[in-house]
């Protein structure tokens, strides 16, 4: 008898059909891997098993754990189950804990809750915990609160909290999404690790095809709140029959196609060619909290020191883990934050002292797309305002031009000229971004600086968005500044990569050489951490194979 | 911690000192003679001019400030124009009363709403949900000298459980005057509750929804766990910061609540001040309202750091 046994599940939400017909097993010491894009029902069939749906859920069907079931079970021996026999982890360490209550107290309270047991042997039981998950009590005392730790810590508490009572199955739902790959890889060796100590099933939810190939002994590919395909991973991802599954496997290793020849920074040197925008020596610092009256603490410097060019026509991306600088240095370019030192020239000007007239014609030539295509626009405004936005530097336009320049502009990203006059909330996250695309675009900027513009997209949504921009990139000759943490998007996209590191560059050249033969060790590391989907198959194939 | 605690006290001292300049000017720049009011119709200018001397009213204005100022920090607060005693006493005899009647409404005030919000949201949506939060929405609406009187009629006219007015003062016992101020202090605390309760309801609300609450859920505590150990306490921030707020109203209502009651305090006092231009003991009144208005939100601020530790390192 499998540990979990999901037979026939239905769900419905205030009458709407959600999850369909789904059957999956897990057995002990089992890791499961349920892929799916954004809305195909993986979270809330982990939240069925869970019994913790949303108001106005109704579920149909089986679930089973260890023979019992689960719908229908009254809510007192749901709270048993739950956190003691069933743990899951979620996917924001940032707000999935208690902001007011010590991780100390936040593990123990599962265990006193469940074990019974007094407030010392409770707190023994807590801090093995956290040791065993790797956050030895010595160097993060109980009294911790998650405010004062990084982002995997906190996943790390998060995972103390679920296994504190060593359940025999552990749901995780996208436990490592928020996360920097360097820090995901070793949250994902703790998993592994606790599923071969304790002999748990793991349900591992994610959208990531190389984190679950990677991880999973089965996989299920959810679309649509039904199950497309199940079986082992490697014949799920590398011999699908499923259209669906293929799918997913091409788009999340998608390679838009250049017709162009990529722009190296060493030709354009040998044309002796001028940059488009030039970075010297760029220092850029934030204040410190002062200590003490008349205080005058060290800036803390985000940007140290760095210099490079991007030429016209060039894709380059800037890659780096959170805080190493490269949203500071984007905004320094943007003018939304004064460099302390070191000079900034777009198009010959001077960008970061000159002359404030001939500054704010420049800037015309540089637009951004944001990584959040719900939270950059307001939502009051109509679709033909939006985009319009940027047209207020051009003032001498007449309204007529503005519009054929809004027409022009969706056009060109690939939406329809009548959805001038929609809202945003009526647009998928896929058009959202193409709307922020044709926002950037309407004022025919040379360049753009995209900072993680579809990083919060779907693998099919975001091949189809490199697919648009490198057709702009082909067609207007636009540079591009590629801020991102991602860097199979850098390999698929850019001309040059720049690695960042604490705020300096650790290594920059064209992304072929880059990733083929890195020279940096951070480099080297970085990449090693990233999930590669082809790299494992391949892996698994041999392993099959002997 | 230290930091946090010593600046909100900086900033509370600050906020008192320009109090005092704005009460003490404000008052300068009134219309009428103090002097002039005391003597009546009929004095001479001499009689007038001897008078404002004795007072000191013929000093510069800075003088008179600073004089004022030096007087409150050594508890010298003057002598009443019309009363003819030092201020000190009148307000002390009379702060017995309204201190008393204002915090045992901030103690009712804060004992109804947060349990009505807890119930409220514990159930939102529901029908027991829909029945607290439709009468809360009547408290907000009804005025707290009309529903006094309600009050009044009911429970000393018609039950005769309570005096309708009046204060023995305490040296009758402390349990004839409790008795006294409590229809009071429920007329001033009910429809400043309704509003607290609508407040509670709605910030554990929000924070139900939020991640942590779900980790909560799966760590296995029931939901009247959840509510009471991890939403309540988040959602304290903005209970505090309106029951703050909320305080200025309840000492602001005494001047009404005091007149419908007939107590001798501080709004009565006040009251009659104002009306015979007996500055002194206004601006005496109006600074003591002021200072305990202030102190409530420093205690407001400091419990801010108490609730929630992201506060403590900031500044």
């Amino acid at each position: 008898m499998a540990l979990l046994e999901i037979e026939n599940l239905g769900l419905t939400i205030a009458g709407r059909p959600i999850l369909r017909d789904i059957d999956l097993t897990v057995e002990p010491g089992e890791i499961l891997g349920v892929v799916g894009e954004s809305g195909s029902g993986k979270s809330l069939t982990a939240l069925s098993v869970m019994q913790l749906l949303p108001h106005l859920s109704a579920t149909s069907g089986s679930v089973r754990f260890d023979g019992a079931e689960l719908l229908g079970a009254s809510e007192r021996a749901m709270c048993q189950l739950r956190g003691d026999d069933i743990g899951m982890v979620f996917q924001e360490p940032m707000t999935a804990l208690n902001p007011v209550k010590t991780i100390g107290e936040q593990i123990a309270e599962g265990i006193r809750w469940h074990a019974r047991v007094r407030a010392r042997e409770a707190l023994a039981r807590t801090a093995s915990i956290m040791q065993r998950v790797g956050l030895p009590p010595a160097d993060f005392p109980l009294s911790r609160f998650p405010h004062e730790l990084s982002g995997g810590q906190r996943q790390r508490v998060g995972i103390a909290i679920a296994c504190a009572m060593h359940p025999r199955l552990l749901i995780a739902d996208e436990p490592t999404t928020a996360l920097d790959v360097t820090i995901q890889a070793q949250i994902l060796d703790l998993l592994r690790s606790l599923v071969r100590e304790t002999g748990m099933a793991l349900v591992l939810i994610t959208h990531d095809l190389g984190v679950v190939a990677d991880m999973a002994d089965r996989i299920a590919v959810m679309r649509e709140g039904i199950v497309v395909e199940e079986g082992s991973t490697l014949d799920v991802l590398a011999h699908s029959r499923h259209a669906y599954t293929q799918q997913l496997a091409e788009a999340s290793a998608h390679v838009p196609v250049r017709h162009t020849p990529p722009v190296l920074t060493r030709d354009a040197q040998a044309r002796s060619a001028k940059p488009l925008l030039s970075v010297r020596d760029l220092v850029c610092t934030y204040p410190r909290s002062h200590r003490y009256p008349f205080d005058r603490p060290e800036p803390f410097q985000a940007v140290r020191g760095v210099s490079f060019d991007v030429y016209s026509g060039q894709t380059m991306a800037l890659v780096g883990e959170s805080g190493c600088g490269k949203s500071t240095l984007s905004r320094a370019i943007l003018g939304l934050h004064r460099p302390a030192g070191g000079t900034l020239s777009f198009d010959g000007v001077d960008i970061a002292g000159g002359d404030h007239e001939q500054i704010t014609a420049a800037r015309r030539e540089m637009q951004i797309v944001f990584q959040d295509p719900y939270g950059s626009f307001n939502p009051r405004h109509r679709v033909a305002r939006l985009v319009a936005e940027p047209l207020h530097l051009r003032p001498e336009l007449s309204s007529d031009e503005k519009r054929r320049r809004v027409e022009e502009a969706l056009d060109a990203v690939g939406l329809m000229r009548a959805d001038m006059h929609k809202y945003p909330h009526e647009f998928s996250g896929g058009q959202r971004q193409r709307l922020a695309i044709a926002r950037a675009l309407v004022i025919r900027p040379k360049l753009i600086i995209a900072d993680e513009p579809v990083s919060a997209l779907d693998v099919s949504i975001r091949a189809q968005i490199l697919d648009l921009l490198s057709e702009l990139r082909d067609r207007l000759h636009i540079a591009c500044l590629f801020v991102t943490h991602d860097l199979s998007v850098v390999r698929a996209f850019a001309d040059e990569v720049l690695v960042m590191r604490a705020g300096r560059f650790v290594e920059h050249g064209p992304v072929e050489a880059v990733f083929e033969q890195p020279e940096n060790a951070y480099t080297r590391q970085l990449l090693g951490a990233a999930p590669d989907l082809h790299r494992t198959l391949a892996r698994l194939g041999e392993d099959r194979a002997t | 911690m230290t930091r946090y605690v010593l600046r909100r006290l900086a900033i509370g001292i600050l906020t008192l000192v320009f109090a005092s300049a704005v009460v003490f000017f404000v008052m300068e720049i009134l219309p009428g003679d103090p002097a002039r009011l005391m003597l009546g119709l009929n004095a001479t200018e001499d009689a007038i001019s001897a008078l404002r001397q004795q007072m000191g009213l013929d000093q510069p204005v800075f003088v008179r400030y600073l004089a004022w100022i030096g007087g409150l920090l050594v508890g010298d607060f003057g002598r009443s124009y019309t009363y003819s005693v030092p201020v000190l006493e009148l307000v002390t005899e009379r702060a017995a009363v309204s201190l008393p009647l204002a915090f045992l409404s901030l103690i009712l005030l804060t004992v109804i709403a947060i349990p009505v919000g807890l119930f409220a949201a514990a159930r939102r949506g529901r029908a027991a949900d829909a029945i607290v939060m439709g009468l809360s929405q009547m408290g907000v609406a009804i005025p707290n000298f009309w529903f006094a009187l309600l009050l009044v009629y009911f429970f000393a006219v018609w039950l005769r459980w309570v005096p309708s007015g009046g204060f023995p003062g305490w040296q009758s016992g402390l349990w004839p005057g409790v008795k006294a101020l409590i229809m009071p202090a429920v007329a001033l605390a009910l429809p400043q509750a309704a509003i607290l309760a609508r407040v509670t309801r709605g910030a554990l609300i929000d924070v139900l929804g939020e991640d942590y609450i779900r980790t909560a859920r799966a760590k296995g505590l029931p939901r009247n766990q959840v509510l009471w150990r991890h939403a309540l306490r988040n959602a304290l921030i903005p209970v505090l910061t309106i029951l703050g707020l909320q305080f200025a109203f309840l000492i602001a209502g005494t001047i009404i609540i005091e007149n419908v009651f007939y107590l001798p305090g501080l709004g009565r006092l006040i009251f009659q001040a104002i009306t015979q231009r007996d500055l002194i003991v206004v601006e005496s009144v109006v600074m003591l309202l002021v200072a305990s208005v202030i102190l409530v939100n420093l205690v407001v601020d400091l419990s801010y750091a108490i609730v929630d530790p992201r506060l403590r390192g900031a500044r």
